[in-house]
């Protein structure tokens, strides 16, 4: 054992003295930085607000706009009702929310010009503004009993209602189609064929417009949340009038504390809200309020912040409703991902908040692409390497020197095995240096957050920089099968163009295909789980959110989405699969190495 | 009783595919002896370096170095060798002297200023820290007996040793070879197609051609053997030469080789000498001259491996 680290270390001496090895290594440096670099160069901070002064023509111009656009749209309902009667009464419907919608922001951009605010910019004051558009309406609504006011509650009614019973109606159909594929439980192909046709169903919901939600057509439509102005309808005139009061206080105060207080009682008194979901939106509103005390409209960490607490509440809806986003029922699985969506959000909006994360979506990106880089970078070198390590020596004769020397050939060859695997790691941790030093010193103090996985119905959390260091090191599978694969062929055709011409090919060219296919026919597609590459990079079963983008995803990978962390068992098929693939790979480069003359 | 050989070669045998390279080869090598290790090119003598060295692998037969199986105990067995293989070849892109660190470790028990005595006794001082790439076919070649020499080995290989040295190199490396063998007991195999240093270096010579042991004697004896049997005539001109070849063609016991217009060579048992001279005397062939021929160890190579000039 002792000759076999003997070997070890004059592997390294000979890699030391190596020009390429410096040479990758200070490309994949720079490479990682450059992009750090590029990264912060392309990310978007929040500028300052925009001035009132800048807007006020804009504003004047999307006035005169939205008059044109209002008249159009009556014009074409008027058609449409004199031509097509019944017929049409959904897109009627439709049209209708719409120039509802057109009339509200018209009387906003009027009041926010009326009252110098800037709607564009201003989060909070935009609000106020909105509000005050709904207690108008409302106002106008009863005072006049007007038919605008009226077709406007009529659309929103017969919507709601019909989109109800298109809920109840979906949700019993999807349930039906959950009790046939639990009454088939050895069936496992129909099983799988059903869930598609339960996945196609759900799309086919969301993609339909007539199922979609009417609070969020509005909420696209104007890019932001609006009270609707009927909630105000049931009130009297004179409370009407003292929310109007009240908000024209605030409004001449600017003052967001204030406004926080406003939108704190309004959230108390909303009765369509839970305890649990009051208590959620109050302490997002105390959070807003302590991150950002002056209502700036931009301000450090807003993409953060908002992003977690809009996850957060959809997870807490969802568990609360029974539904997702989509209004489609929670399956047992959903319900879970909706439960540990809810735990990581909920950690991370209740860390202290001293110096919240200030830059946008690429950033977020950052380390993973660094790693991803920084891993083929060293998948290169370790190709170049272990491509050479056996046959550059036979045809040199510089493997007289080992044979010569009293050790056994399969010590020469663990020996070079043991290297090819402590320069993978070597090399990642390099990449892991370099790209943590850049996150720190190019990108943000962003990094000093943890990275949050639920476990059951608790919250694991690992500090970045071991966060990092452990996908890094979980990278090392990845490059040592490479070198493993470029090593047996180094062996078997004593040709280094050949070893590594070939796990290049292997490794960049029938990855490519792989990567092709699984884009092309989907994650699922069966085809995908009989090529040799599904389970060569483990570090996506270690650390999923690196590929999936799981909740943590939205800290670390810059995106999120319903893929589960779970802590797997080594004892599963990528493990042992990668392990005999090893095995196999190293056996057959041992055989012909040890058995063949020289 | 005998003595225990340093390296024991015993039946052996290699193929490769079904050309029969090796067949059946036995040999002994001695603590203290110079062994020169002869033959043509194909004989199968750097196949059976490789073999002793561990490069190849045997189909049959058995080495020992040392008293050590070369196939059971192979780290005990070659921790008693040292060599080099065909060409000197070393890490080109490493120092001479880190080439030498390297195979150090691999002899734990070798002293690291043991690498300043090899760089000295090879006179290397100067160039062992630059890169091997820069050295010389020479230079190369001195390093790598450096590197042979490293441990002290008991058993020492050299194939081609002399391959780029220069004379005073060559003759540097003979005088190292005899203090090592004669003085300090090293048994030394040495392969060569320089048959002259073989001549002056070796103490036996062993020759083989396809794959056979076709001689193995001290070198003395094989000399002692042959310097009587030819004796060299020379005529007054070719005329009478050519009277003289008439004469023994009647007597072709005696071989007769031309090897210069009135000069040839017969080869004659020391009591036939008088005879010979008495006939040609009664055929009046004017004879200026006979004497004993002095054989050089290259005479008899080519002699033996019928690569030498004919004798008919």
């Amino acid at each position: 054992m002792n000759k076999i680290f003997v070997l070890l270390r004059n592997e390294w001496t000979k890699i030391l003295h190596k020009k390429i090895f410096y040479i990758v290594l200070i490309l994949t440096v720079l490479g990682i930085v450059a992009l750090g670099g590029i990264v912060k160069l392309f990310s978007h901070y929040y500028d300052d607000g925009i001035a009132f002064s800048e807007t006020e023509n804009d504003m004047k111009n999307e006035i005169h706009n939205i008059e044109i656009e209002i008249s159009d749209l009556e014009q074409y309902i008027e058609n449409i009702e004199e031509n097509n009667g019944s017929n049409q009464t959904q897109n009627l419907i439709n049209l209708q929310t719409s120039l509802a919608s057109l009339k509200h922001y018209k009387i906003m951009l009027e009041l926010g010009l009326a009252k110098n605010i800037n709607i564009f910019s201003s989060d909070f004051r935009r609000q106020l503004i909105s509000d005050l558009a709904d207690l108008q309406l409302a106002k106008e609504s009863i005072l006049t009993d007007s038919q605008k006011a009226d077709e406007t509650v009529l659309a929103y009614e017969a919507i709601t209602e019909e989109n109800e019973a298109e809920i109840d109606e979906a949700a019993m159909e999807k349930s039906a189609m959950e009790e046939s594929i639990a009454s088939e439980p050895n069936a496992e192909e129909s099983k799988i064929d059903k869930a598609e046709d339960l996945s196609d169903f759900e799309n086919d919901l969301a993609d339909s417009n007539d199922f979609y939600p009417i609070e969020k057509q509005s909420s696209e439509f104007f890019e932001y949340d609006f009270h609707s102005y009927e909630e105000y309808t049931g009130l009297t005139i004179d409370a009407i009038e003292q929310k109007i009061k009240n908000i024209d206080q605030i409004i001449e105060q600017d003052n967001y504390a204030a406004f926080i207080d406003y939108q704190i009682n309004h959230v108390k008194s909303n009765q369509s809200l839970n305890e649990k979901q009051k208590e959620i939106k109050i302490s997002d509103l105390e959070l807003e309020l302590q991150v950002n005390p002056t209502g700036e409209p931009n301000y450090p960490g807003k993409y953060y912040f908002l992003s977690l607490q809009n996850i957060r509440n959809n997870a807490l809806s969802a568990m609360t409703n029974g539904y997702t986003s989509l209004y489609s029922p929670l399956l047992p699985i959903e319900l879970e991902e909706a439960k540990r969506d809810y735990l990581v959000t909920n950690y991370y909006l209740n860390l202290p908040f001293t110096d919240p994360p200030t830059v946008d979506y690429p950033i977020y990106l950052y380390p993973s692409l660094a790693i991803y880089l920084g891993t083929y970078a060293i998948i290169c070198l370790i190709i170049i390497l272990a491509g050479s390590t056996i046959s550059q020596e036979i045809s040199t004769g510089s493997i007289k020197g080992l044979i010569i020397a009293p050790v056994k050939r399969y010590k020469i060859f663990s020996a070079k095995v043991l290297c090819i695997f402590s320069i993978s790691l070597i090399g990642m941790l390099i990449v892991y240096l370099a790209t943590l030093i850049s996150s720190y010193a190019l990108i943000e103090p962003f990094y000093r957050l943890p990275y949050a996985f639920a476990i059951g119905n608790n919250v694991a959390a690992l500090q970045f920089p071991v966060y990092l260091l452990l996908l890094s090191i979980s990278k090392v599978s990845f490059v040592f099968i490479t070198g493993t694969i470029a090593l047996m062929f180094s062996s078997i055709t004593r040709s280094t163009s050949i070893s590594v011409g070939i796990t290049m090919v292997l490794q960049f060219g029938l990855l490519g295909v792989y990567n092709f296919i699984k884009l092309i026919s989907g994650k699922s597609h069966p085809i995908i789980t009989f090529l040799p590459f599904e389970y060569l990079d483990l570090s996506k079963y270690i650390f999923p959110t690196i590929n999936d983008n799981s909740y943590s995803g939205i800290i670390f990978s810059g995106a999120y989405s319903h893929h589960e962390f779970v802590l797997r068992s080594p004892v599963s098929i990528p493990y042992i699969y990668w392990f005999v693939m090893v095995v196999c790979f190293i056996w057959i480069a041992r055989d012909s190495f040890v058995k063949n003359d020289i | 009783m005998e003595k225990k050989a340093s390296l024991a070669v015993r039946n052996l045998y290699k193929a490769f595919g079904k050309h029969q390279v090796i067949e059946d080869l036995s040999f002994d090598l001695h603590a203290g002896e110079i062994l020169g290790f002869l033959g043509p090119n194909g004989a199968g003598k750097s196949t059976t370096i490789k073999l002793i060295m561990g490069f190849l692998t045997l189909d049959y037969g058995e080495i020992t170095i040392c008293g050590k199986n070369h196939r059971t105990e192979y780290e005990a067995a070659m921790q008693n060798i040292g060599g080099i293989v065909e060409n000197p070849e070393m890490y080109h892109y490493l120092s001479g002297r880190l080439n030498l660190e390297m195979y150090r470790r691999l002899h734990p028990e070798v002293e690291k200023s043991r690498i300043d005595e090899v760089i000295e006794l090879l006179h290397m001082q100067n160039r062992a820290d630059q890169k091997v790439k820069r050295y010389s076919l020479g230079m190369k070649q001195r390093m790598c007996i450096a590197q042979a020499l490293l441990h002290k080995p008991k058993v020492l290989i050299l194939d081609e040793p002399t391959n780029g040295l220069d004379p005073s190199g060559i003759r540097e490396l003979r005088d190292l070879l005899v203090k090592l063998a004669h003085e300090d007991g090293v048994a030394v195999l040495v392969s060569s197609h320089q048959l002259t240093e073989i001549q002056k270096m070796c103490d036996r010579v062993i020759i083989i051609n396809q794959g056979k042991l076709i001689d193995n004697q001290p070198i003395n004896q094989i000399l002692q053997q042959t310097e009587h049997n030819l004796t060299l005539f020379q005529f007054l001109d070719a005329t009478q030469m050519n009277k003289a070849l008439d004469l023994f063609n009647d007597n072709l016991f005696y071989k007769p080789s031309i090897v210069d217009q009135n000069k040839l060579i017969l080869t004659l048992e020391e009591n036939q000498i008088p005879e010979v001279i008495f006939r040609l005397s009664q055929a009046h062939i004017a004879l200026t001259s006979v004497q004993p021929q002095q054989t050089n160890l290259e005479e008899i190579y080519l002699s033996v491996t019928g690569g030498g000039r004919p004798i008919e």
